[in-house]
């Protein structure tokens, strides 16, 4: 199984597959559904619904595999069916569970608790979790668009091009969404950061808080104010 | 992104004093960081500290995302190849049971055959009365349904002339002329209604 993941989610290589690859269904979701649950859980930010997503993406390119002209890999044929299928649930105003109930909301405190053991102290592992803590709290704050490009880029390691060819956008307004998200997140890891020391140790993440402004006495030289984080593509 | 030793040396050295500002170290991070600025990133440990002290919580939340996908892609069955045996084996197999089965039924039809031929048979009667009494009962009772078997397949004139011829018998047998006193030669020295006897009319 970790043999698996490690080929599917690390090792998956970004040249052309042929069709004939879509025709195995199940060879399919166990090379690219790890990839894909994590691009989508995090995205949405519930886990019942990222599997469902991606259960949706899988049947969805299976029934559409004759159309699959070969021209991108198919992970990126995929992303693009899941980005489709995101914004067909924000437009159909389902993600109550990922504002109001989120009653399987992502717990990424508990999900730090799985990393590797070995490979690192328990101290680093702690600072590693509060980082990873404070990432996705800011990923909540940014706009759907924002926080799929960042995905897209910083989890998933996609190319700019890559990008702008699952959203279809240019890739300069994908370059801006970057740069805008990226600034909104790692100005709200340094306000948690610098707000709260003690809660670091033990960190929740935050709920609807717009456009933070990091403290004056922490701002360092190279602080930058951040973007509005409601703009749309 | 990554430049070239040889394009480090075609860079003025002015460039390479100067440290990446946040938008640069940003470009970095999105992979679209100019040759100049990566030239002077390659060559300045300072500036490198910073692109990784910069990259440290994106890192860290990509780890713990792999992490939870990892936890979760573990609940998804991992298929077990079948292992297809032969086709020479499998014949074999079909044959075996196939074979099995006949013997089996073989053995079972043996078994009733001989249990048949060891039963002890019944005393032979007639073929009517064997089709209509059961083997366990008294044979006494055969005579009798004999005789209705035979009766009901009697013809039904020849019944009744017997009967008639019956009755008749009967008839001739019980008539007065031949058994009444009278006729017998008694009526006469006899009357019994006349009056009372003589030692009464003394």
């Amino acid at each position: 199984m970790q043999l698996a993941l490690d080929a599917s989610i690390a090792n998956v290589p970004a040249a052309e597959r042929t069709a004939s690859e879509l025709d195995d269904l199940d060879t399919l979701v166990r090379t690219y559904r790890p990839r894909l649950l994590r691009f989508v859980a995090f995205s949405v930010g519930d886990a019942d619904l990222a599997e469902s997503i991606t259960q949706d993406c899988f049947l969805k390119a299976y029934n559409a595999r004759d159309r699959f002209r070969g021209d991108c890999s198919i992970s990126t044929w995929l992303t693009s069916i899941a980005v489709n299928l995101i914004r067909d649930q924000q437009r159909l105003h389902k993600f109550r569970f990922w504002r109001q109930a989120r009653a399987t909301a992502i717990d990424i405190t508990e999900a730090a608790n799985f990393l590797p053991s070995h490979e690192s102290s328990p101290e680093s592992r702690l600072l590693v979790k509060e980082k990873a803590t404070q990432v996705y709290a800011a990923l909540q704050n940014l706009s759907p668009n924002q926080r799929t490009v960042f995905l897209m880029r910083f989890s998933e390691e996609l190319e700019l091009s890559e990008i702008a060819s699952i959203t279809k956008i240019p890739v300069n307004t994908v370059k801006t969404h970057l740069h805008r998200a990226l600034k909104s997140v790692r100005n709200q890891v340094r306000l948690a950061q610098s707000a709260a020391p003690d809660d670091a140790r033990n960190p929740k993440p935050r709920r609807r808080a717009r456009n933070p402004q990091p403290p004056a006495a922490s701002a360092s030289p190279e602080t930058i104010p951040s973007h509005p984080a409601g703009e749309t593509l | 992104m990554n430049t070239h030793p040889d394009q480090l040396a075609s860079i003025p050295a002015e460039f390479l004093s100067d440290h990446l500002t946040p938008d640069q170290i940003d470009d970095h991070l999105i992979g679209d960081l100019a040759p100049t600025p990566t030239a002077h990133l390659a060559a300045c440990s300072l500036c490198a500290e910073r692109v990784a002290l910069a990259r440290s919580p994106i890192t860290s939340f990509q780890q713990v995302s792999t992490a939870w996908t990892e936890r979760h892609s573990a609940t998804l069955p991992i298929p077990i190849p079948a292992q297809q045996a032969p086709v020479w084996q499998r014949h074999m197999a079909w044959a075996t049971a196939t074979l099995s089965m006949a013997l089996g039924f073989a053995f079972i039809n043996a078994t009733h055959q001989f249990s048949i031929l060891n039963t002890p048979q019944p005393a032979p009667v007639s073929t009517t009365s064997a089709q209509l009494t059961p083997v366990q009962q008294p044979i006494v009772k055969a005579p009798a349904l004999t005789e209705a078997g035979s009766i009901s397949r009697a013809p039904r004139a020849v019944q009744i002339a017997a009967d008639n011829h019956m009755l008749q018998a009967i008839d001739a047998s019980l008539a007065p002329s031949t058994d009444s006193p009278a006729a017998l030669g008694l009526q006469s020295a006899a009357t019994p209604n006349s009056g009372p006897p003589a030692s009464l009319q003394d």
